[in-house]
C-alpha cells in the first residue's frame, strides 16, 4: 500500500478514504466468497456418498424389469401431462413397455373414487381384497438401511431430514408411500414444505431401489426439461 | 478492535508508519466480508427445501 502523508494535522481528514478502503476490502471478501461458491469450493454441504456400490460399478439390477411392467406403465403416465413428449427409450437398457393405463386406474381420481370403491365392494361382496406387499412383489427390501434421498429430484437436505423424521429412510420405503401421504407429511411440516410436489418421488424411489440409475437419470432429465415451463 | 485501530490511524500525523495497522484493518474487513457472505450462503443452503 502506498503510504499516505498529510501536511495539515492528523489523518482525520483522510477518514473517508480509509472508510472507503475498508468498504472495498469488505466487498472484496464477499466477492471472493461468491467466486469460491460459484466454483463449488465453499459454502456447499457435502453430499453423502451413495449407499450402493452399484452406482459406480454399473451392476445390473437384481430384479428383472419384466417382473412387474405395470409398475412402470402406471407410474410414468401418472406423472406426465398428456401433451408431454415421451422420453426416448434407453438403448440397451431394461426393456420397459410403456402402455396407457387401464381404464380402471382412472377411477383413482377423486371424483371417481367413491364409485370405484362401491364397484369393488359389489364385486367382492364387501370383502376388500388385501393388496400384496408391494415391496415383496417387485423385490425391494426395506432392510432398514439409510439411503441418500437427496439423489431424487425435488428432495433437498431439509426435505430429506423431514422424511427421515417421518420414518422414510430409504428408497424402498419411499417407493411404497402414496402421494397423499407424502403431501400430508409436507403440509404438516409447515409452509416451507407446502409448495413441494411429491408426486414423482415414489416412482423415482422405485427406480433407485431397483438400482436402475440410468432410467432414473432419464426420468429426472424429463422432469427437469421435459415439461412446459 | 477495528475501532481502536481506526482511531490510532486517524490520529497519526504521519501515515507512513501506520502501514501495519492499515493492513490489519483491511485484512479484518476482508475477513468480515468473507464471513458475512459465507454465513449467508450456509443459511440459504440450510433453508433450501
Amino acid at each position: 500500500m502506498t503510504p499516505m502523508s498529510s501536511i495539515a494535522g492528523t489523518f482525520g481528514s483522510a477518514s473517508l478514504t480509509i472508510i472507503l478502503l475498508l468498504l472495498a476490502a469488505f466487498l472484496a471478501g464477499m466477492l471472493s466468497c461468491q467466486l469460491l461458491k460459484l466454483l463449488g469450493i465453499c459454502c456447499r454441504r457435502p453430499r453423502r456418498a451413495a449407499t450402493t456400490e452399484s452406482v459406480y460399478l454399473n451392476v445390473e439390477p437384481e430384479i428383472e424389469p419384466e417382473a412387474s411392467p405395470q409398475m412402470y406403465t402406471r407410474s410414468i403416465y401418472s406423472e406426465t401431462p398428456a401433451s408431454a413428449p415421451k422420453p426416448p427409450p434407453s438403448p440397451g437398457g431394461p426393456r420397459i413397455e410403456l402402455r396407457k393405463p387401464a381404464p380402471l386406474v382412472e377411477a383413482e381420481s377423486t371424483a371417481g373414487r367413491s364409485s370405484f370403491e362401491s364397484r369393488v365392494k359389489e364385486m367382492t361382496g364387501g370383502n376388500t381384497p388385501v393388496a400384496p406387499d408391494f415391496r415383496t412383489e417387485i423385490g425391494m427390501r426395506d432392510d432398514g438401511q439409510e439411503d441418500d434421498l437427496t439423489r431424487l429430484e425435488g428432495i433437498g437436505p431439509n426435505t430429506e431430514k423431514l422424511l427421515n423424521e417421518a420414518g422414510i429412510r430409504n428408497y424402498a420405503r419411499l417407493a411404497t408411500m402414496s402421494r397423499d401421504d407424502l403431501r400430508r407429511i409436507l403440509e404438516a411440516a409447515g409452509s416451507q414444505f407446502k409448495m413441494q410436489d411429491p408426486k414423482s418421488w415414489p416412482y423415482q424411489a422405485e427406480l433407485a431401489a431397483r438400482n436402475n440409475w440410468d432410467r432414473l437419470r432419464e426420468y429426472q432429465e424429463f422432469l427437469l426439461h421435459g415439461r412446459t415451463r | 478492535m477495528i475501532n481502536d485501530l481506526y482511531q490510532q490511524v486517524i490520529q497519526r500525523q504521519d501515515m507512513s508508519s501506520a502501514g501495519l495497522e492499515v493492513i490489519i484493518m483491511l485484512v479484518v474487513a476482508y475477513v468480515l466480508g468473507f464471513l458475512f457472505c459465507y454465513v449467508r450462503a450456509r443459511r440459504d443452503e440450510e433453508n433450501q427445501p
